[in-house]
């Protein structure tokens, strides 16, 4: 019990530092919610090595600490936003067993996006910005991609070197 | 399941979603009408429509302090100023297109393209 904990507080810290370097790293990316979403490894790397409780309470504890340390109330709104549909989404795609961790990764990050440009529409009052959902879709992609053969050479290597209690690496 | 299996579901659902995407983006680039006016909204409302081809400089304003100024010159719109954190709105660049919108999502600010077929009377029903 005390290792998960003080497994899941290292996934909380890293996720942490990463939401924070994204920040440093404006990339003066001239479409809003456009990132790469470093924080989702970690997240991801929790589902497939603690167990999805595990990777809620992580993704949770992240978005909250660094949305009331570097955003706003409103950013905290869309990261909320974000951040739950695509775990959820993420939970389920896991389940059915048909998907590999890239397969999850990317699901999770198009649904993150396309989450964020819906709370923008209902916010702003106005579908103009539905003009952004193809780009974001493939900026989605994209960042899935990254994050999910980022998480699995990760996941692959913790499975050798640690001990885990749960471990769906391949 | 097999791990075989897997990357092919991998990559069925990379296609089915990257697909739509990318022909919706040709479909939307060589569908590019030019615009003939801007219209403006904050957190929801009208602020204003104005002509692409005449030159003005839009300063918006509201109680919380916050500041954008929208600049419609040679037939483009762009972001002059905003004093938001992230500055993505005044990275936009240039838009005139119908259709094309820039945001600037922490002052709720959108700058949008439209035909500018509509008529003042449109304006003032709305």
């Amino acid at each position: 019990m005390s290792r998960k904990v003080a497994l899941c507080g290292i996934y909380v810290a890293l996720a942490f530092i990463f939401s924070y370097l994204e920040n440093m790293l404006s990339f003066g990316i001239s479409v809003p919610g456009v990132k790469i979403g470093l924080a989702n490894i970690v997240v991801i790397v929790a589902l497939y090595t603690s167990g999805k409780k595990d990777a809620v309470i992580v993704n949770l504890v992240r978005v909250v600490l660094a949305g009331f340390i570097f955003g706003s109330g409103m950013s905290i709104l869309y990261s909320l936003a974000g951040a739950a549909a695509s775990l959820t989404v993420m939970l389920i795609m896991k389940k059915t067993d048909l998907f590999s961790i890239k397969g999850v990764s990317i699901a999770g990050g198009v649904v993150h996006n396309m989450a964020q440009i819906l709370l923008a529409v209902c916010i702003l009052e106005t579908s103009g910005i539905m003009y952004y959902l193809p780009v974001l879709v493939i900026a989605g992609v994209v960042s899935g991609i990254v994050v999910g053969i980022s998480g699995e050479i990760v996941c692959s290597r913790m499975k050798k070197s640690i001990h885990l209690y749960k471990s769906d690496c391949e | 399941m097999e791990s075989v299996v897997r990357k092919r579901n991998d990559m069925i659902l990379l296609l089915a979603v990257l697909l739509p995407a990318v022909i919706i983006m040709i479909v939307m680039s060589l569908n590019k009408n030019a615009g003939g006016q801007v219209k403006v909204t904050v957190d929801g409302e009208l602020y204003g429509i104005y002509d692409l081809d005449k030159k003005k400089t839009i300063v918006i304003e509201n109680e919380k302090g916050f500041k954008n100024i929208v600049e419609i010159e040679n037939g483009y719109v762009y972001m002059k100023e905003a004093d938001c954190r992230d500055l993505i709105c005044v990275n936009q660049g240039n838009i005139s297109k119908k259709s094309e919108t820039i945001v600037c999502l922490p002052h709720k600010v959108v700058v949008e393209v439209i035909s500018g077929e509509e008529s003042e009377a449109d304006v003032i029903a709305k």
